[in-house]
């Protein structure tokens, strides 16, 4: 009665691929929109704002959705044709309550994990196990009704571990914690990547958990692909040089302009990106050549946050 | 290792057995579940006591009989429940959890219906074979008794499958628009009262073709139908069965229809439910 395995997947190929997949609700709403991305292993971010298509790509590629248009694979399985195959090495973490009440957390785990095929003793060792990771081992004989949010949550996450999957798919896991619940819970899910060597796929709107949590970053946006690279990548290609000077700032801007360097001012600072030819000796070059005295040269990086939003970093720096 | 998709229906319609009587549950839900459970045991239990003292061969209730008497308290029993095991993971949204795991919508399906129809046949079919071995235990020839009326066997098994699943299909359908219990136990218990007096109301007053088909508006009139036809027993002159004069055969075959129709309906509804 055991099932197929996993199939053969080369460990270069992609956890998750799509193309031209898109999601139409009614003839108005375009929720995905022709989106080709591949995503690898790892611990990898989907951004976007709320209304971005994020929860109907998860439920696309968790099979709860038909595709419009194209097509997914997840783990090698067609998310159409192999749904039930797929399922079985999935865990999904909605993000809205899905949790009954009246049952206790170890009573839950427990029927999830014999819900996802699990032998009845394979089962109970399980759900102690993930109760115990999760942080709820000693509270596991409680009503969930009686829970906190922040550890409503952690059912759910233990619920979306139990059966050992291969990929876990978290939509805004953090909803509704407070700051400290969210810390706590980015924290799991870091470990739980780290040492359950599972790939987990975490969506949320909140660049900074992301940046704490990911090492691959996919931005969608109006259900389109904006970008989907490494988090380094994302912000190395964001790092500046900032510069100030005693005087004569706008004629130095000017002037490496000219020299091909991207500038932008901050206050009474000039910011040169960096992601070309290190901009040092023509700054130095320049505003000797201005006789201007260098206050500051200092390198900065933006974090996630000011990458997507220019126009709140511009208003704050003022 | 994971197992296959009859161990995941099987774990799920274990599952929502136990919570059909309320284990792992709030103690109102066990109290109401088990005691009316238990009240449809009470009418053998009476006639298990008159056999006891009074002289051998006095019956007053036998198998044949026991769905109509208990049919009411079926009834309230799948009106408490349906809602219980289907209702709640559309209110909790747990649905989510249970459709994003190896589990069909129609394995779903076959597991609350499997369910449900298990905990009423169980509720059924306990006092009939009570009603027969008691008997025999309470008459000078147990053995002869047995053998006299081993053929009831397979009537009280037909008769009992009948009544689960059409009972369970129904009420199960009914439970699955809403996931407001409240509604969906007014909705069920509305359902069969009211069809149940209609058909009773049409065959009195009705006359022709009319009244020949008027009882198989009632879901209790096609399941007493069913069970007297299984029995091969005579309906009473004057009960509604003879007034309507229809043979047994066609409440077998409204019992099917009643069945098969609402199991489609439930089965469309999972798979048109939003998660």
């Amino acid at each position: 009665m055991t099932v197929q395995a996993l199939p053969d997947v080369s460990p270069t190929a992609p956890l998750i691929e799509t193309r031209e997949l898109s999601k139409r609700y009614g003839k108005q709403v375009l929720a995905v929109d022709s989106l080709s991305v591949a995503i690898s292993g790892g611990v990898t971010g989907l951004v976007g704002a709320n209304g971005a298509g994020k929860s109907t790509l998860i439920k696309i590629l968790l099979g709860l959705l038909d595709p419009t248009g194209g097509s997914a694979r997840v783990l090698g399985f067609d998310v159409r044709s192999e749904r039930p195959s797929l399922r079985r090495w999935l865990g999904y973490m909605p993000e809205h309550d899905c949790l009954p009440v009246d049952v206790s957390a170890t009573d839950f785990v427990l029927h999830m994990a014999r819900i996802s095929g699990l032998p009845a003793a394979a089962a109970r060792d399980r759900a102690a196990e993930v109760l115990r990771h999760v942080g709820l081992f000693e509270e596991r004989y409680r009503p969930i009704g009686s829970y906190s949010t922040g550890m409503k949550q952690r059912v759910k996450l233990a619920q979306a571990l139990v059966h050992d999957p291969r990929l876990l798919v978290l939509d805004e896991p953090t909803n509704g914690l407070d700051p400290q619940g969210r810390d706590e819970m980015l924290s799991l899910i870091r470990r739980v990547g780290s040492e359950f060597r599972m790939s987990i796929l975490m969506s949320s709107h909140l660049l900074g958990e992301i940046e704490r949590v990911c090492d691959n970053l996919v931005v969608i946006d109006g259900g389109r692909l904006m970008r989907s690279d490494t988090i380094s990548s994302f912000v190395e290609s964001m790092a500046v040089l900032a510069v100030e000077v005693s005087a004569k700032r706008d004629e130095l801007a000017g002037r490496l302009t000219r020299r091909g360097f991207e500038v932008s001012e901050e206050g009474s600072l000039l910011m040169v990106a960096m992601d070309g030819e290190p901009p040092y000796d023509a700054v130095r070059d320049e505003a000797a050549d201005l006789e201007v005295g260098l206050l500051r040269l200092e390198q900065r990086r933006h974090n996630l946050e000011d990458i997507f939003r220019p126009d709140e970093v511009e208003a704050k720096a003022e | 290792m994971r197992l296959g998709r009859a161990f995941v229906v099987l774990a799920l319609l274990s599952y929502s057995f136990q919570a059909v009587f309320g284990l792992g549950r709030s103690t109102v839900a066990k109290v109401i579940a088990i005691g009316l459970a238990v009240v449809a045991q009470i009418p053998a239990l009476v006639q298990l006591g008159i056999a006891a003292i009074a002289p051998a061969g006095v019956e007053f209730i036998t198998p044949e009989d026991y769905f109509g008497i208990v049919s009411l308290v079926l009834v309230l029993f799948c009106a408490f429940t349906a809602p219980e095991i289907i209702g709640r993971d559309q209110r909790t949204r747990t649905l989510t959890l249970y459709f994003s795991r190896a589990l069909s919508r129609s394995d779903y399906v076959t597991a609350k219906v499997g369910s449900l129809s298990l905990a009423l046949m169980l509720v059924l079919l306990t006092p009939q074979l009570l009603l027969l071995i008691g008997q025999a235990v309470a008459g000078d020839d147990t053995l002869g008794y047995l053998r006299e009326n081993v053929d009831e066997l397979a009537p009280i098994l037909g008769g009992t499958l009948t009544v689960g699943l059409l009972m369970a299909v129904i009420s199960l359908t009914i439970a699955s628009q809403t996931s407001r219990r409240a509604l969906a136990t007014g909705v069920v218990l509305a359902y069969f009262i009211i069809f149940t007096a209609l058909g009773s109301i049409l065959v009195e007053t009705l006359t022709g073709g009319a009244q020949k088909y008027a009882l198989l508006l009632s879901p209790f009139g096609v399941l007493e139908g069913t069970v007297l036809w299984l029995f091969s027993v005579r309906p009473e002159p004057e009960s509604e069965f003879t007034k309507a004069g229809l043979h047994g055969r066609y409440y077998f075959v409204a019992a099917v229809v009643y069945t098969v129709v609402p199991l489609a309906l439930l089965y469309r509804r999972l798979q048109r439910l939003a998660v």
